[in-house]
């Protein structure tokens, strides 16, 4: 007779559209669980958007899109087992992408200036697709959101870059409501003015309300 | 809607517009099965765990940073990156490829370690003179820069393989304990079971092929283009065999095994066919690894055939490993892996360090125009803007013609090193060499931009006004109207 384990390995599939959508979610994470190769493969091509989303919001799409990302649904299965609730799933899932991406970029910042590396030797942010006033808006962007206190910044690009409701950005950063719109002041402040003096994003911040506050 | 929340939707299509642009699901997955197996997570948890003691180290490492600067920059270890520049590396790493790529670990002293396909090497210890490596399986290569203290150890099974400065290639194959080292520079000593006690010295050209039941030495490969035997031809040209130096117990025929080595003066074609034939599985891994730039340039063309009855004659390529593990078998096996294709999957940081690890000086000068270029390409994604310049000047060095070279020196001007009156220089000289090359619409828009960047406002006019004449609908055209002026 075949272990538990290896029953669920065995049997796992991913659910189909007339299964009870909390029932798949337990069979899928019971899965994950026992380290079924092909619900790990699901679990990738369901959060990937997702975490993809979230990873380039807070960093830009670098270089290292691929590691963090990666990091992302490594960790995802190392702490299934500690989660608690299948349904929370999800927001388990986009709050780990925002802790890692913020690990990376804590971690970029001292390396830069353990290793005395110029941020302009880093690899740019390769947007080559857009046209060339976005591409420089897109780069500029990250370069302001680069001065921006790590907290902040993931507040700022999750809500504004990644489009998150401001329930979601708070859920993913695991902190209150009040505490996520404060944050988001600041980093609006902050961002406003760290835009001044760039020569690309000066013009456009000159308008609209941020410049009338 | 307000200015900045415009400016942020313009950001996230753009984001979005590069993320559909790019698909990471199957290396994503791939990758997160190749740690999930290697139980690379279980080491990083444990890694996280000792977060909170790195933290309290950290002031000492900063000190020792300091003390690092001050002491001439020279480091009392080496330290090594894996796989990217960036990375750096620790005690305990291990080296694991996903199928069909190798990895790298590239030393602070310039010397290297590359993993091939199917392989895992792990790097045990590092201090100021050299590492010991572990290779528990598989291929590896290795370049380790000769300096006074040099001290390297790579094992593999109950076997050590002990350098101080050399280029060699190790196959190890831990279900048949089989040991193959073939040395391309320098010398090194095996220690081990079928070896006597003080080891066996291997220098350059000469492939060392070692199981408990005895050693054998044998030139592999000429330097030059030579005959090489065929699997089975009583009648190929025989290359010289030199005998084991010390183990006197190496040179008695093996008794145990029926396919056992035969004596290390026995016919080198003999020498051959058994290494070949012990070896079919562990050189297998050795065949996947990638090969040299100029091994890879013969890789499109369909590998030659061999003739059973004669003499086949292979392009003698002593600086590529995998060709040379490939050739003890005899016959030119297809690579798996090359810096080519890694940058075709856009692995910019592996695809340069592989680059680099077979020779990127070198293909400097030999690579073809198109190849050259895309060199320069993986360098300057891969992070090294240096490497990437090299590239750049030498394509444009070696083929005038080629439009590429000047337009990439010019965006790296621009984008790397943010010198923006170079990056002009660089685009005027493609617009005037090339004024209806496929990249003028973007260089004269990057040249208007550079300009305006320099604070050269006269010459940006200048270079807007020319663009709304020649591209009036390019994609710098806003930015062009705004220059322009009146």
């Amino acid at each position: 007779m075949p272990s538990k384990t290896r029953g669920s390995i065995l049997e796992f599939r991913p659910p189909a559209a007339a299964e009870d959508p909390q029932e798949a979610n337990r069979a899928f994470i019971a899965a994950l669980r026992a380290g079924d190769p092909r619900a790990r493969e699901v679990l990738v091509e369901r959060y990937l958007p997702l975490v993809q989303r979230l990873v380039a919001g807070a960093m830009g799409v670098e270089s290292d899109l691929v590691d963090v990302v990666q990091d992302v649904f490594v960790a995802v299965l190392e702490g299934v087992h500690k989660l608690k609730d299948p349904s929370a799933l999800q927001s388990w899932i986009a709050s780990l992408a925002v802790f890692t991406a913020r690990g990376r970029i804590r971690r970029k910042r001292r390396w830069r200036w353990i290793m005395f590396v110029p941020p302009e030797s880093l690899p740019d942010i390769p947007v080559r697709q857009s046209d060339g006033d976005t591409r420089m808006a897109v780069r500029a962007t990250y370069r302001v959101l680069d001065t921006l206190p790590t907290d902040e910044r993931l507040a700022f690009s999750m809500r504004f870059i990644a489009e998150m409701e401001l329930t979601e950005v708070a859920a993913a950063c695991r902190v209150s409501l009040a505490t996520i719109k404060r944050r988001l002041a600041r980093a609006e402040a902050r961002f406003l003015a760290a835009a001044q003096e760039s020569p690309v994003l000066k013009d456009r911040v000159d308008r609209g309300r941020w410049a009338s506050k | 809607m307000s200015a900045v929340k415009e400016l942020m939707k313009e950001v996230a299509a753009a984001q979005k517009n590069e993320l559909r642009r790019i698909d990471i699901e199957s290396e994503v997955k791939h990758l997160v099965a190749a740690r999930m197996a290697e139980g690379t997570a279980k080491s990083r948890v444990e890694t996280r765990t000792w977060r909170w003691v790195s933290v309290g180290s950290a002031v000492a490492a900063v000190a020792a940073v300091v003390f690092v600067v001050v002491s001439l920059h020279r480091s009392p270890f080496l330290t090594f990156t894996i796989d990217a520049p960036t990375h750096f590396g620790q005690t305990g790493d291990l080296l694991a490829p996903p199928a069909g790529q190798a990895m790298a670990a590239v030393f602070s002293d310039g010397s290297r370690v590359v993993v091939g396909d199917s392989s895992h090497a792990r790097i045990d210890s590092v201090d100021a003179n050299g590492a010991a490596v572990t290779l528990d399986d598989g291929h590896l290569d290795a370049s380790i820069v000769h300096r006074a203290q040099t001290r390297w150890v790579v094992r593999a099974g109950d076997y050590q393989i002990r350098v101080t400065g050399t280029r060699f290639s190790t196959v190890w194959n831990r279900r048949d304990h089989a040991l193959t080292v073939r040395l391309y520079e320098g010398s090194v000593v095996v220690t081990g079971p079928g070896m006597a006690a003080s080891g066996a010295r291997v220098r350059a050209g000469h492939v060392l092929h070692a199981t408990a039941q005895g050693a054998t030495l044998a030139v592999a490969e000429p330097e030059a283009p030579a005959p090489q035997v065929v699997l089975g031809d009583p009648h190929a040209a025989e290359p010289v065999v030199e005998p084991l130096a010390p183990p006197a117990e190496a040179s008695e025929p093996a008794p145990a095994a029926p396919d056992a080595p035969p004596a290390v003066t026995a016919s080198p074609t003999r020498v051959h066919r058994w290494v070949a034939s012990r070896a079919t599985a562990s050189a297998r891994a050795a065949a996947q690894m990638s090969p040299t730039p100029a091994a890879a340039a013969h890789q499109a063309a369909p590998a030659p055939s061999v003739a059973p009855a004669a003499p086949a004659v292979a392009p003698a390529a002593p600086a590529a490993p995998a060709r040379a593990a490939a050739s003890l078998l005899g016959t030119p096996v297809p690579m798996a892996t090359t810096w080519r294709a890694l940058a075709r999957r856009a692995q910019y940081h592996q695809a340069l360090t592989l680059a680099l690890a077979e020779g990127f000086d070198r293909d400097c000068d030999q690579l073809r125009g198109d190849d050259l270029v895309l060199l320069g390409d993986v360098a300057r994604l891969g992070g090294d803007v240096r490497r990437a310049d090299q590239a750049y000047r030498a394509a444009l060095r070696r083929f005038p013609d080629l439009d590429r070279p000047a337009f990439a020196l010019g965006v790296m001007a621009f984008e790397s090193r943010h010198d923006y009156r170079d990056a002009a220089s660089w685009l005027s000289r493609y617009l005037h060499d090339h004024p209806t090359g496929p990249l003028a619409t973007e260089a004269a828009g990057r040249l208007l931009e550079a300009w305006d960047l320099a604070g050269e406002t006269a010459r940006a006019r200048e270079a807007a006004r020319t663009y709304l004449r020649d591209h009036p609908n390019g994609p710098h055209k806003a930015l062009a109207r705004r220059l322009a002026g009146p």
